[in-house]
C-alpha cells in the first residue's frame, strides 16, 4: 500500500508577541494511505489547519518532517504542488469579477494545461458538480452553496492526487452540504490513487466520509482509528442522554460535577436542554442526585448508543459545536 | 514542453490582468481613463516650463524635450513595474487568492512578472500618447526614430524593471498593510535617481553614484537618442551596461525572492491579511 502522506514528529511553534510561544502542532505522527479519506477532527485552534498548511507547502514546520507522496514539504515543494490541491470552506478562492468558467480557466492555465484539455476538465467539473446554471455567472453573484461548489471545482482542476479539504461544508445548508459530501465520496471512488485529508467540525461528516479519523487537540493526536474502532473504545454502559429543564447556567453546574464529560444542547423554543454524559469516573445515580440537588428538573434519562461524539467528548473533554 | 506551459501561464496572466484592471469597461473608455494621469502629468511639466520661459524670457527647447521625453518614458517603466509590485497586495489583501495561486503556479516570481506584462503593453501606449501630446505642446517635430534600438531598449527595460518589481513584491510579502507604499516608493526612487526630469549630475555626488548604478539613467539616454535623436551616446556601450545591470538585478531578484519565499513559509505570511 502506497503512503500518500507521512509526518514524523511534526511540530509547529508560532511566536506571539515578543516572547510567547504557541505550540500549534506537537510531534504529530500520521500516515495516510493512498485511496483513503483521512479525517482530522478537533475543536478550534487544535492545529488542523496548521497541519494542512504545512502539507500544502504554505507553511514550514518548526521541527520534524512531512512528506506527500514521498516528497519532502520543505525541499521538494514544487513537486508537491503539482499533485495536490486545497479547498478551504468559507474562504474566497477566486476573483469576484470573473465568471465561474473564467476563474476555472485561469487556474487551469496556471497549471499549464492546453486549451482543449482545460475546456474538457472545466466542462466535466461543471457537469458533475451541477454548476451549469451558474457557470457563466460572476463569482461575486453566487450564493454560499454555489460558491463552495466552485471552490471544490477549482480544487479539482488539476486532478490532484492528494486533496486537502479544510472544513469543506462550513456554512452550507443541509442539502448543499449533503451534495458536496456525496461528490467527495464519488470523486475518491472514481480513482483508487486519490487521497483526501479532511478537517471538519461536523461529527456526522467525519463519520460518513472518513475511512480513518485522528482526533487532534492542542496540537496532539489523542485518538486515531476508523470511526468504528474509535466508537468501540467508548463503553456503552457509561454513555447517557438526559433531557432537563433549568433556568440557570447549566454549563457551570455540569462543570462542578466531577468524573463526567458532558456536551450540552439548548433548545430556546422549548426551553429544554439535552445533555450527553460520558461517565469517566462517576456513578449515574450520583450524577442524577447532584443534578436534582442543584434544582434541575430531569425529564428523561436513558442510556445512549456511543457515537463518535462521545469519543470526542471523552478524549478532548468538550463537545464540538454543530 | 515546459516553454509551452510557461507561455500558457504568461498569456493567461496577461488576459486576466486586462480583465481585472479594465473591469469590463469599454476598451476606449478604459484607455481614456488610464491616459488621464500621465497626460495631465506631462501637461503640468509643460505648463511649468512655459510659465518659466515666458516669465524669464529664457526659452530652452532642449530642456523641455528632456522633461517631456523623460516623463513619457518613465510612464512605460512605472506602468509595468507597478503592475508587478501591486499583485501581492491585491491578491493577498483584496481577493485573498494568493495562497491558491501560490500552490497552483510553480514559481510565484514568474507569476508576478507575468501579471505585470499587461502593464508594459499598456505602458507602450501611454508612452506613445504622452510623447505625441508633449511634442505637440512644445513644438518638437524632428523625430529620428531608431526602431530596432527602441525595441531592444523596451525589451531590456522589461527585464530589469520587472525584476525590480519582483524585489518590491518580495519585500511586500512581509507587510500586509504597506504593500502599496513599497510599490510607490520604488517608483519614486527611480524618478529621483533615473534622469527622468533632470540629469542626475545635479544631485549630490553620493546620490549621483546611486543613479549611475541604476539602469534607468543609461536607459533614458538610450531611448532619448533612439526616439528624439538627442544626445549622441555610445549606444553599444550603453547596451552592454544595460545587459550587465539587467543580469545583476535579475540575479539579485532571484536570490531575494527565494529568500523571501523561504521566510514567508517559515513565518506563515502567505495568507496573512490586515485586520482592523
Amino acid at each position: 500500500m502506497t503512503t500518500a502522506i507521512k509526518t514524523i514528529d511534526l511540530t509547529r511553534v508560532f511566536k506571539r508577541g515578543r516572547s510567547e510561544l504557541i505550540t500549534a502542532l506537537d510531534k504529530i505522527n500520521i500516515e495516510v494511505n493512498e485511496g483513503e479519506i483521512f479525517g482530522l477532527l478537533g475543536p478550534n485552534g487544535a492545529g488542523k489547519t496548521t497541519l494542512i498548511k504545512i502539507l500544502c507547502t504554505l507553511l514550514s514546520p518548526t521541527e520534524g518532517k512531512a512528506y506527500v507522496h514521498g516528497y519532502d514539504v520543505e525541499k521538494e515543494y514544487s513537486r508537491i504542488r503539482e499533485i495536490i490541491n486545497m479547498v478551504s470552506g468559507g474562504e474566497s478562492s477566486g476573483y469576484g469579477m470573473l465568471t465561474v468558467r473564467e476563474n476555472l480557466w485561469f487556474f487551469s492555465q496556471l497549471y499549464g494545461f492546453d486549451g482543449r484539455e482545460s475546456k474538457r476538465r472545466i466542462d466535466m467539473l461543471v457537469e458533475s458538480l451541477s454548476m451549469r446554471d451558474f457557470a457563466d455567472v460572476r463569482l461575486n453573484k453566487l450564493s454560499t452553496g454555489m460558491f463552495q461548489k466552485f471552490h471544490l471545482a477549482r480544487g479539482l482542476i488539476n486532478n490532484p492526487k492528494v486533496l486537502f479539504l479544510d472544513e469543506p461544508t462550513l456554512g452550507l445548508d443541509v442539502a448543499a452540504a449533503r451534495e458536496i459530501r456525496r461528490f467527495i465520496r464519488r470523486w475518491i471512488e472514481e480513482d483508487p490513487r486519490r487521497t483526501i485529508l479532511l478537517t471538519t467540525h461536523y461529527m456526522a461528516e467525519a463519520e460518513e466520509l472518513c475511512d480513518r479519523i485522528a482526533i487532534i487537540h492542542k496540537g496532539r493526536i489523542i485518538a486515531l482509528g476508523s470511526p468504528r474502532e474509535l466508537v468501540e473504545t467508548a463503553n456503552p454502559e457509561r454513555v447517557f442522554e438526559i433531557e432537563c429543564k433549568y433556568e440557570g447556567d447549566l454549563e457551570s453546574v455540569l462543570r462542578d460535577i466531577s468524573g463526567i464529560k458532558a456536551s450540552l444542547r439548548h433548545d430556546p423554543e422549548t426551553g429544554l436542554s439535552k445533555m450527553r454524559l460520558v461517565l469517566v469516573d462517576a456513578d449515574i445515580d450520583e450524577v442524577f442526585r447532584s443534578l436534582v440537588n442543584k434544582g434541575i428538573s430531569v425529564l428523561s434519562l436513558k442510556r445512549a448508543v456511543p457515537t463518535l461524539e462521545d469519543v470526542f467528548l471523552t478524549t478532548v473533554g468538550v463537545g464540538l459545536v454543530e | 514542453m515546459e516553454i509551452t506551459r510557461l507561455l500558457r501561464r504568461v498569456l493567461a496572466s496577461i488576459w486576466f490582468t486586462w480583465l481585472e484592471s479594465s473591469n469590463w469597461t469599454h476598451p476606449l473608455v478604459y484607455l481614456g481613463y488610464v491616459l488621464v494621469r500621465p497626460v495631465f502629468g506631462t501637461l503640468i511639466y509643460v505648463y511649468i516650463y512655459l510659465a518659466f520661459a515666458i516669465y524669464t524670457n529664457a526659452w530652452n527647447p532642449e530642456a523641455a524635450l528632456y522633461v517631456v521625453g523623460g516623463s513619457a518614458l518613465y510612464q512605460f517603466i512605472v506602468s509595468g513595474m507597478s503592475s508587478v509590485a501591486w499583485v501581492v497586495h491585491e491578491e493577498r489583501e483584496h481577493y485573498e487568492t494568493l495562497k491558491y495561486v501560490y500552490i497552483s503556479h510553480p514559481r510565484l516570481q514568474e507569476y508576478l512578472i507575468s501579471r505585470g506584462l499587461f502593464g508594459y503593453i499598456l505602458g507602450v501606449f501611454l508612452m506613445v500618447v504622452t510623447i505625441t501630446v508633449g511634442s505637440i505642446l512644445i513644438g518638437f517635430r524632428s523625430f529620428s526614430l531608431n526602431i530596432p534600438l527602441i525595441l531592444i531598449g523596451i525589451l531590456i527595460a522589461i527585464l530589469w524593471s520587472s525584476s525590480l518589481g519582483a524585489i518590491a513584491s518580495a519585500i511586500s510579502l512581509f507587510s500586509s498593510e504597506y504593500g502599496t507604499v513599497i510599490a510607490i516608493s520604488f517608483d519614486s526612487f527611480l524618478m529621483i535617481f533615473g534622469d527622468v526630469l533632470f540629469p542626475s549630475e545635479q544631485l549630490p555626488s553620493w546620490a549621483h553614484s546611486i543613479a549611475v548604478g541604476l539602469p534607468l539613467k543609461d536607459w533614458m539616454a538610450l531611448m532619448r537618442f533612439a526616439i528624439f535623436g538627442i544626445g549622441t551616446p555610445d549606444f553599444s556601450t550603453i547596451i552592454v551596461y544595460q545587459v550587465l545591470k539587467t543580469v545583476i538585478i535579475f540575479s539579485l531578484s532571484l536570490v531575494i525572492f527565494r529568500f523571501a519565499d523561504l521566510l514567508i513559509r517559515r513565518k506563515g505570511y502567505i495568507d496573512i491579511t490586515t485586520e482592523h
